[in-house]
């Protein structure tokens, strides 16, 4: 490869040679190594926090540890024991409610918003500013402010009074609970999806609108036509990622709900959680942990093979 | 020649400071713990007894159990520790807790030792005839009445108070404030945070029954019991049928579990003695403490549990036994405990104790140390906190969901069952 390069003669004899691959190495062998190094630390980093404890905790899950005695090898025992446990199947099916409620009215609100602020009106930034605002605040603190808006004395409950619908449970209640935590979510969700569906719009020309004008394309037609076929890889960019934030949610079921009332909010990640860290089976817990990572794992497969349809490579 | 002088030097002072009698000596202790009262008996003892310093290590309380749970699987636990009385058969199984030795606290053997202390004060720290930790509280629930709202609905406080749940129901309901449709206040309230309260209510319920949450041999659950449909039916009956209580309203959450009593938002709850100091006298004035609600007051059995201290097993004899002169040092201290803490302390003496005179007439000391004494400890399982979050789940499905008692109960025996049957 480096022999291809064109080498100026004005250059050193030393960096002419090394371009040329005279010696013993080209310049294009030293940039990979150089390039190589550059990614090291982020390539060991990952391979000590990501990919080893990722192997450990697939090893862990054919094991019995309960942190205090030495793991027994159990074999398939413990992913027995999770299909057997009725919790498991109410925690995933509670996930996958979370993650639909939650990522399909994200879809919708978020393009619907972006469509909004790619329009030019008076105070676009500031608005946007405001947008942006739930998705910079700490997730403990939306949590503790959300379980006191949702509190029967709480502000939710305050507004909904004075349109004469009487006071709701919100968080105590079987029916309400989870919708209340997806509410959260989708409200969470909206502003980080809004703005990349701005990127997405931003990144049409807009030649193709005003063509689409001159053709006489009407207001729905250039949007059905002309925006969305065009912001296709966006919108599976962020189906495929709302689905798999969505399904690690965590925190705010900890803080709001406790996985409660009757287990009706205890998404897979808590009972992860809860199974290894409070049950201390950690090989159940890890077991519990790899069915999650299938799971998303199948989400993106699904992700990829929806790219490369959409036009992504 | 510098470097020479130098290194010489320093090789000297290293020695020095080796051989010398204080460093010798020294034989540092830690102790992981949750509480500031047990900070203030360390800066005592490291002030008495520089050559055996104490460093105290101060943890939240959630966080602290696992990495508790955690230090001690990987032997880098303190070489004493705070644990709640519920935990101990998980370690206790495991070996990762010493014995507490009787004698080297001054007593002839265990025995002896449990003459000193309420009785039953100790059992929930023992194990197979051995004890595994040491309490420096006695804790135990009573129910406290608000005087202000027993008066405001025509009932005197030191006469009508409630002796059994059907009183509480009965009362409750004269208590409770509705504002149009909507309950302001509640006459008496179950906490709903947390599986180990509902735990604490139920096991003793179903105790007042005569039933158990799990049969002898702990392999088997018994919650679904005559007794235990009884026992759930407590908690129904005070929501649905005397409607003395909305289950869904509480602001009670895990560091303040007794907090709609203070701000009047209930009018009679069950909590533990240390509420007394979160109180504050000011709320105390109008606040009252009577007996924990029985089924039969001729009968009686209350919930008790405790933080006790307990010892690494993994640390030599020699450690061990100036581990137990830090411990003695710590429980022996009743008073700083109780003025700190507001929680009696097990000591059968410490009613009598000189400065009791005025507690026991203004913090209810007398009717804490009585439940005490009627106490049981919650069901001993190392799969407790899988038992706590089934009765939970099925008290959730009969307060909130009106779902029948037994059918609810029915299908918590087979979690717990399920979870009993795990290695």
């Amino acid at each position: 490869m480096g022999r291809e390069i064109g080498v100026d003669r004005t250059l050193p004899s030393k960096i002419r040679r090394l371009v040329a691959g005279g010696g013993k190495r080209s310049l294009h062998s030293h940039l990979r190594w150089a390039g190589f190094f550059f990614v090291l630390p982020a390539l060991i980093h990952l391979i000590i926090f990501k990919f080893y404890p990722m192997l450990q905790a697939f090893r862990l899950s054919f094991y019995r540890y309960d942190l205090m005695s030495p793991p027994v090898f159990t074999g398939l025992e413990n992913y027995n024991l999770l299909w057997q446990n009725p919790l498991f199947h109410q925690s995933f099916w509670v996930s996958v409610k979370y993650m639909f409620g939650v990522s399909i009215p994200e879809w919708f609100f978020a393009l619907a918003l972006a469509l909004l602020l790619n329009r030019r009106m008076p105070g676009r930034s500031v608005i946007r500013l405001a947008y942006f605002f739930p998705i910079a605040m700490s997730q403990i603190v939306v949590a503790m402010v959300w379980k006191f808006m949702y509190h029967p004395y709480g502000l939710v409950n305050t507004i909904l009074e004075t349109f004469g619908i009487g006071r709701i449970n919100w968080l105590s209640m079987e029916e309400s609970a989870l919708p209340a935590l997806i509410a959260i979510g989708i409200w969470r969700g909206i502003p980080l999806f809004g703005v990349i569906y701005l990127a997405g719009l931003q990144a049409i020309p807009k030649e193709y609108h005003e063509a689409a004008i001159i053709d006489g394309a009407g207001v729905f037609q250039r949007f059905f036509y002309v925006t969305i076929p065009l912001l296709l890889p966006t919108i599976t960019f962020v189906m495929v990622l709302s689905l798999l934030s969505a399904v690690k949610v965590f925190l705010n079921p900890l803080v709001m709900t406790e996985g409660g009332p009757n287990g009706t909010t205890k998404v897979l990640p808590y009972f992860i959680y809860e199974t290894g860290f409070a049950f201390f089976r950690m090989g159940e817990a890890a077991a519990a942990s790899m069915v999650l990572f299938v799971f998303l794992f199948g989400l993106t497969l699904i992700q990829l093979r929806l790219l490369r349809r959409g036009g992504v490579e | 020649m510098r470097r020479f002088l130098m290194t010489h030097l320093l090789v000297g002072l290293l020695t020095a400071l080796l051989v010398s009698p204080a460093f010798a000596q020294q034989t540092r202790i830690t102790w992981w713990g949750h509480s500031n009262c047990s900070k203030d008996l360390v800066a005592e003892w490291n002030k008495k007894n520089p050559n055996t310093p104490v460093q105290y290590d101060f943890f939240a309380m959630t966080p602290y159990f696992q990495k508790l749970t955690a230090a001690l699987s990987t032997r880098s636990a303190a070489d004493m520790f705070t644990l709640i009385d519920f935990l101990l058969p998980g370690f206790t199984a495991k070996n990762v807790l010493a014995p507490i030795r009787p004698e080297w606290l001054g007593y002839k053997d265990l025995e002896d030792m449990k003459k000193a202390y309420i009785p039953g004060a100790l059992d929930g720290y023992i194990h197979k005839g051995k004890l595994y930790a040491l309490p420096p509280i006695a804790s135990g629930f009573s129910l406290f009445i608000n005087t202000k709202h027993f008066r405001e609905a025509g009932l005197d406080p030191d006469k009508d108070y409630p002796r059994t749940w059907e009183d509480v129901g009965r009362i409750g309901k004269k208590l409770v404030k509705m504002r149009g449709s909507r309950m302001v206040r509640e006459g008496f309230d179950f906490a709903m945070h947390s599986s180990t309260w509902t735990m604490w209510y139920f096991n003793t319920t179903i105790r007042q029954y005569g039933g158990e949450i799990l049969d002898a041999s702990g392999k088997k659950c018994l919650a679904n019991s005559e007794a235990g449909v009884k026992a759930m039916n407590v908690r129904a009956r005070i929501a649905h049928h005397y409607k003395a209580s909305d289950p869904t309203v509480s602001l009670g959450t895990n560091a303040l579990p007794a907090d709609d009593l203070p701000k009047g938002r209930v009018s009679m709850f069950i909590t533990h003695a240390g509420s007394v100091a979160q109180f504050g006298p000011k709320v105390m004035k109008y606040v009252k403490v009577v007996p924990f609600p029985q089924v039969d007051p001729k009968k009686p059995v209350t919930p008790i549990y405790g933080f006790a201290l307990a010892v690494n097993p993994h640390i030599s004899e020699a450690k061990q036994r100036a581990v137990h002169k830090v411990l003695k040092h710590v429980v022996n201290d009743s008073k700083t405990w109780y003025e700190r803490t507001s929680y009696p302390h097990p000591d059968k003496n410490f009613l009598n104790l000189p400065g009791m005179e005025d507690a026991r007439k203004t913090r209810y000391l007398d009717v804490f140390v009585k439940d005490i004494s009627n106490g049981r400890f919650l069901q001993r399982s190392d799969k407790v906190l899988e038992l706590n979050q089934a009765i939970h789940r099925a008290m959730e499905r009969v307060v909130l969901k009106k779902e029948d008692s037994k059918k609810s109960l029915d299908r918590a025996c087979k979690e717990i069952d399920a979870a009993l049957a795990k290695k």
